[in-house]
């Protein structure tokens, strides 16, 4: 399973979406279920999955898939595709 | 015993040291937080004759520095990568009338009281949210509730955490955190070390048990909201103070 692969799992489970719901230009409160309570499950979600401790600014910045994956390149996380 | 890690912040003082040698035994790592590293060390040596096996971690920063919390909590996740008890006992006393409570008081006592326990549960909460499970224990006081003259800033900021742990609670028990508070009344500690025999004696006649309380008295109910007995409790903020009414 690639990184994004993986993000994309974390996003669909925490985020409690059918896979079908899930695209990759999903972004912040643009569905019910990212609301600030998806939010906190979702930056737990991440955390524990790449085992980092995000930095408050990143949580805060963390507002769709894309920025995800580039505040994670800022922690050592690769993505290749 | 199964692997905890436990943090209190504010080890050093009467009350944190007190909950530290109780839960020196239940837990496999105990972080003493503190300013004073003398001190700390000295309770380390104390912890490991009382549980030889525990492993105990010294750390020294700025409760009220949200920068020195990040770093401290990004040590307890390199090493650990788990928390499951938050103990925020660090906080300072300021005596001051509202009249002569200068701007920079205001802000220290905040600071100390409310804004270093609301970065600890930020972080703390993350950490525990992660095995879906975790306590934090809040130290207010009597005069959160109560109010006491001479200490407008202090009860504004011990009740600012009655207000936190009530919130939070609610925000973070679908991550399988509880959240609770005790509010001491009158405890010998350091803290009223400079108190007069006068005051003393007119304090112990306000409470109905007769007597001041000890440190050990608070880290007992402290060691019980972070056990499992208390895994319906949440959001309380209970008092142990003898029924002092000021």
């Amino acid at each position: 399973m690639s990184n994004t692969e993986k993000l994309a799992s974390i996003f669909t489970n925490c985020l409690c979406l059918a896979p079908e719901d899930f695209d990759e230009g999903l972004s912040y409160n643009t569905i019910p279920e990212w609301d600030s309570t998806g939010h906190m499950a979702l930056v737990v979600g991440i955390e524990k999955g790449f085992d980092v401790m995000l930095d408050m600014d990143d949580i805060i910045d963390m507002s769709s898939f894309a920025a995800s994956k580039a505040i994670l390149k800022k922690y050592d996380i690769e993505f290749n595709d | 015993m199964i692997e905890q890690v436990a943090l209190i912040t504010g080890a050093s003082g009467g009350i944190g040291a007190a909950v530290a040698k109780q839960l020196a035994g239940r837990v496999s790592v105990l972080i003493i937080h503190g300013r004073n590293e003398v001190a700390l060390a000295e309770l380390e040596a104390e912890l490991l004759a009382l549980a030889p096996a525990l492993t105990v971690r010294l750390l020294c920063f700025e409760v009220a520095d949200a920068a020195a919390v990040s770093e401290a909590f990004k040590q307890i996740h390199q090493y650990y990568k788990r928390l499951d008890v938050l103990v925020n006992c660090a906080g300072e006393m300021i005596e001051a009338p509202l009249m002569t409570t200068t701007p920079a008081q205001l802000q220290q006592v905040f600071s100390s009281n409310s804004f270093g326990s609301f970065y600890c549960c930020q972080y703390a909460a993350r950490l525990m949210a992660r095995n879906n499970s975790g306590s934090i224990v809040n130290v207010s006081s009597v005069v959160a509730e109560q109010g006491a003259a001479g200490q407008v800033a202090y009860s504004a900021a011990k009740a600012s955490l009655n207000g936190m742990t009530s919130a939070m609670a609610k925000e973070i028990a679908s991550s399988g955190i509880r959240i609770n508070a005790v509010a001491p009344g009158f405890i010998e500690t350091s803290m009223v070390a400079h108190y007069s025999e006068e005051q003393r004696h007119q304090l112990t006649a306000k409470t109905a048990l007769g007597r001041l309380g000890k440190p050990d008295d608070v880290a007992s109910v402290i060691t019980f909201l972070c056990s499992d007995g208390a895994s319906y409790i949440t959001g309380q903020t209970i008092a142990v103070d003898g029924y002092l009414l000021l």
